[in-house]
């Protein structure tokens, strides 16, 4: 299953209630997502494309493209 | 980031190093290596980091008006020791001294390092690095440890310019929304919650209450972790409850600290979180800036032997969630140094049953032929401080758990029993399919 970019700017959209979704948005910085929001936007994600994210992931994931790159590379 | 060689500390600087006056407040690493090590090559890169982080060589001195972060210019190193292995549990006693060790505010630096090593040739090593927490945060130290490892992997040495500027405190960058009229409202409307919460908390738990610790006191730690396979486990099952993993781990923490030190009945509970600020100030903090940027929020929740893990972890996702959201966080930083003069003066209340902090997961790369193979955190507590602490985190795949107890609270027997029902309890409320 290939996985676009825009699937993922418009599942975090969602989830974050935001308007407007840029790739280069950091989730935390730009998007105002505290923990409990990452929290759900994660198991959003992994419940959406099927893919395990673990806490190294998470270390690493600072904004929506790191987390679109990382979904396209798991499905 | 402005181009001060001096400034005030922040609000929550300022109770960091008000609480520091009490006892020691420092934040305390040990770094487990396995490799071939040059001493020189890691005290050459103490130096760079404190060329490049203005904190590294900072002292705190008084003055009319208030407390100031003040350059060293005689940029005084990092003190450096090294001790000889005696015995396999040497860190922690070098962990334990360090925990309890001032530091002279106005003797910059607020640092200091002393390596645990077999001697010449040995290929085991452990750096112990304690700061005064007004300096560092836990995102602070591990920049700092990233770079320390990447300098001492290229010999330690460097040409870099000594920075002169004083990273900003939390209270100058607050979002708008914390400014102002906005902060007004918010700070009255905090207080007369914290007041109403405080009454009712001595009054359900009167008698029974933990005491703040007399007599002398030692800080003792202890170590323990979930193998790998329990890590990934409970991890995907916080996920599947939708809790994090903090809460669920606090949720472990209060009740198995409540099993083995009070008696069945409903109880209220304190616990403490520990937010990031960094993210959400205007503008925001990056990571690689070695400061101090957090807060702690004091929270409460009820729970009896019987109390479900899962159900208490909800309770606590969603309370620390709402107080996130509401900006307690920024609030609770600018009343701090008052919540903490008020403990000081009254000593009838512990600021809480547990403390914890998770960090997520913390990776360090090798550096040359040098391996971390360890991590662990601790931060001084006192005895008005919370019954039992940890500091926990993923590293290589497993979550570490770095409690840290008073022995005049309870002796290690006890530390170890709460720790070894943690463990037991996390394990099997991970094995259960949901």
């Amino acid at each position: 299953m290939a996985v676009t970019v825009e699937e993922v700017v418009e599942l975090v959209r969602l989830q974050l209630g935001r308007g407007i979704v840029r790739r280069s948005d950091r989730l935390m910085e730009d998007l105002g997502a505290d923990s409990a929001d990452i929290l759900n936007l994660i198991v959003a994600v992994e419940d959406r494309f099927g893919i395990s994210i673990d806490e190294e992931d998470l270390a690493r994931l600072a904004t929506v493209d790191e987390l679109a790159r990382l979904v396209a590379a798991r499905v | 980031m402005g181009s001060r060689e001096s400034r005030p500390l922040g609000d929550f600087e300022r109770t960091q190093q008000l609480t520091s006056e009490v006892h020691p407040f420092n934040l305390v690493i040990c770094l487990g290596l396995a490799g071939k090590l040059d001493e020189r090559s890691l005290t050459g890169a103490l130096e760079v980091l404190q060329r490049r982080h203005a904190l590294l060589r900072s002292r705190i001195a008084g003055g009319r008006h208030g407390p100031r972060f003040e350059l060293d210019d005689d940029r005084t190193p990092v003190p450096w020791r090294r001790v000889d292995r005696d015995g396999r549990d040497r860190w922690e006693l070098e962990v334990e001294s360090e925990l309890e060790r001032p530091f002279e505010p106005e003797a910059a630096p607020l640092a200091r390092a002393c390596l645990v090593s077999d001697g010449d040739g040995g290929e085991r090593h452990e750096i112990v690095l304690a700061f005064h927490h007004a300096i560092v945060d836990a995102v602070a130290v591990t920049t700092v440890l990233r770079s320390l490892l990447d300098l001492a992997a290229s010999g330690g040495r460097s040409t870099e310019s000594w920075s002169s500027v004083l990273p900003r405190a939390a209270d100058e960058s607050l979002p708008a929304s914390h400014r102002g009229l906005g902060a007004r409202w918010s700070s009255g409307s905090f207080l007369a919650r914290q007041m109403v919460d405080e009454l009712g908390y001595r009054w359900r738990t009167r008698g029974v209450r933990a005491r703040s610790a007399i007599g002398p006191f030692r800080c003792r730690v202890l170590s323990w972790s979930l193998d790998e396979s329990e890590t990934t486990r409970l991890v995907r099952t916080t996920r599947r409850r939708r809790v994090s993993v903090w809460s669920a781990l606090n949720a472990a923490m209060l009740l198995c600290v409540a099993r083995r030190r009070y008696s069945s009945g409903p109880l209220p509970h304190r616990y403490l979180a520990f937010p990031l600020l960094r993210p959400y100030l205007d503008p925001p903090v990056p990571d690689d800036v070695v400061a101090s940027y957090f807060s702690i929020l004091r929270l409460m929740v009820t729970l009896d032997h019987d109390t479900d893990l899962w159900q208490l972890a909800r309770a606590i996702h969603d309370q620390s969630d709402r107080a996130a959201k509401g900006g307690e966080q920024f609030v609770s930083s600018r009343w701090g140094e008052m919540s903490m003069k008020t403990l000081l003066s009254q000593r009838v209340t512990r600021m809480s049953t547990i403390a914890l902090n998770y960090s997520g997961a913390v990776e360090l790369a090798a550096a040359g032929d040098l391996v971390a193979e360890s991590l662990h955190a601790f931060v001084s507590n006192f005895p008005l401080g919370p019954e039992y602490t940890a500091q926990a985190r993923v590293f290589r795949r497993r979550l570490w758990f770095d409690v840290l107890y008073l022995d005049s609270d309870m002796d290690e027997p006890e530390a170890r029993a709460i720790s070894d029902d943690m463990g037991e309890l996390l394990g099997q409320a991970s094995r259960v399919t949901t």
